[in-house]
């Protein structure tokens, strides 16, 4: 291994908090001590994704507070450190790992599944609307051959909890309601219309067709 | 002065969503936009779709900060090809990174990390901005970054190695006023032998931007305004560099659309100033 890719390891371990002998790499100088100056990119490292987390799961964070939030997103970017160019994917995974963290209170990785759904339709890619008129346009012959698809970034949610209440309020500035389990999980359906993301509950008749259309989906 | 680089668009500002609906409602006294490429490099939706309305309005130059052309890692061909997308797409004045890496071993840092001062850096950059510049087929602009640490290791001045890295890679200068600053209190050295050391034909682009101030040391967090020792070194530069294109970052704490006008507004007074004494002086 070169000695620049030496350093470069030993710097990354560094921020990993993994052994390292990273500040023996660095000169001594006037003014701050080596360790004190590395400890500035140790901070930076830590402080930009958790700004990254909040800006991803505003909800999840503003119902869980700072120091849960904080503490989580450490955790999580100690189990899951960015390997992408981009921060943009870096919480993909923070939903699941919040339900495995708190399997207990599932609102919270609905909430967060939820930030996350809105965040991935927001630059989803761009898709055909199909509206009345379009309908109208097929004949007979095409009804038999068209498959419907959802628009690119639309995304199906499951929420076993009132979560979908719990965002409302929180959006509102109210009170949080009494937290309570479903008698049967709600569907919740995740798109964007125009530039907007948007969400909305589905009820059992649809989701039921929704099923049975991914069933046929799958047998062919 | 021979120069290498593209005639000067003039002042500009870095785009951000914070302005979007202002620089949507009225045409601003700007000549150009400066876009992060990475925010740019998705699908689809209101970024996409704010860059190409802006885009009818306004040159753009492209800045990235994930290109990481100092890193030890293979160049990421993924990424290259994104931007290469991001920049037939948008048809840009010219294309920007940083002299930096983010990180290794297939981590990222998300941060600007420093290189050390060595022939080895040197010799690593100058391959590797070669193949960027195969790729993209145009000359590469390289930022200097704010640094907070220094390594034992480096044998030359972040100058010296700057001009070498360019004049052998044959690519052009974002020259950070800010960032030579913050370096120059952080690290002790004088922010005019600095300047003095940068090859003033290959400067295509000044960035001014605020930072923060700690007890012993500058961060360079671009979320104030630009300070007055920085004013100062910009036309220390302006009356070295000539006419180069400028802009002023702002990443947090962004104020209003006209607040920045107005700061940008002294950067031309002060370029217009520099350059006049020194055609009065040659």
């Amino acid at each position: 291994m070169s000695a620049l890719a030496e350093l470069q390891r030993q710097f990354m371990h560094y921020l990993h908090d993994a052994p390292n002998a990273f500040i023996d790499t660095l000169a001594a100088s006037d003014g701050l001590a080596p360790a004190a100056r590395a400890h500035i990119y140790h901070h930076a490292y830590r402080v930009r994704l958790l700004d990254t987390l909040k800006d991803s799961f505003d909800k999840t964070w503003a119902w869980l507070g700072d120091e849960a939030f904080e503490a989580a997103g450490r955790r999580y970017i100690a189990a899951h450190p960015p390997t992408q160019f981009s921060l943009r994917p870096f919480g993909d995974r923070f939903p699941a790992w919040l339900q495995s963290a708190w399997p207990d209170d599932p609102e919270i990785a609905e909430l967060a599944a939820l930030d996350w759904a809105l965040r991935d339709a927001f630059d989803s890619a761009e898709g055909t609307q199909l509206d009345a008129a379009a309908l109208a346009g097929y004949s007979a012959e095409d009804w038999g051959r068209v498959v419907f698809a959802l628009q690119p970034g639309a995304q199906w949610l499951q929420c076993s909890r009132n979560t979908l209440d719990l965002w409302h309020a929180m959006d509102r500035g109210d009170p949080p309601p009494d937290l309570v389990t479903l008698a049967q999980p709600l569907t919740v359906l995740v798109w964007r219309k125009g530039e907007q993301p948007h969400f909305r509950s589905v009820d059992a008749p649809e989701a039921a067709m929704r099923r049975r259309r991914a069933c046929r989906t799958r047998r062919r | 002065m021979k120069t290498l680089t593209a005639p000067s668009p003039g002042f500009g500002l870095g785009l951000r969503p914070a302005h979007y609906a202002a620089l949507l409602e009225t045409r601003a006294p700007l000549e150009w936009l400066e876009i992060i490429s990475e925010n740019f490099m998705v699908d689809g939706g209101k970024p996409m779709a704010m860059l190409d309305r802006l885009r009818a309005d306004y040159p753009m130059a492209l800045h990235g900060v994930a290109l990481s052309i100092g890193s030890t890692d293979a160049l990421d061909r993924d990424y290259l090809k994104k931007l290469k997308a991001l920049a037939d797409r948008v048809d840009p004045l010219w294309i920007s990174d940083h002299f930096c890496w983010t990180g290794v071993g297939g981590h990222n840092s998300h941060d600007l990390l420093p290189l050390p001062y060595t022939e080895e850096a040197v010799r690593l950059l100058v391959s590797r901005i070669g193949q960027v510049q195969h790729e993209l087929g145009r000359r590469l602009v390289l930022e200097n970054v704010s640094s907070y640490l220094g390594y034992a290791v480096s044998d030359m001045t972040e100058w010296d190695f700057i001009r070498t890295v360019a004049e052998e890679a044959d690519c052009l200068l974002l020259l950070d006023v800010n960032n030579v600053y913050v370096s120059s209190v952080n690290h002790g050295f004088d922010p005019l032998d600095y300047l003095a050391g940068i090859p003033a034909a290959r400067v295509q682009q000044i960035h001014l931007a605020g930072h923060s101030t700690h007890d012993d040391h500058l961060v360079d967090t671009h979320d104030q305004p630009v300070c007055e020792a920085v004013w100062a070194l910009y036309e220390h530069a302006c009356r070295m560099f000539g006419d180069v294109a400028t802009m002023i970052e702002r990443d947090d704490n962004i104020p209003d659309l006209p607040e920045l006008l107005t700061e940008l507004a002294r950067a031309r007074r002060i370029a217009a100033r520099a350059v006049t004494a020194e055609q009065v002086a040659a």
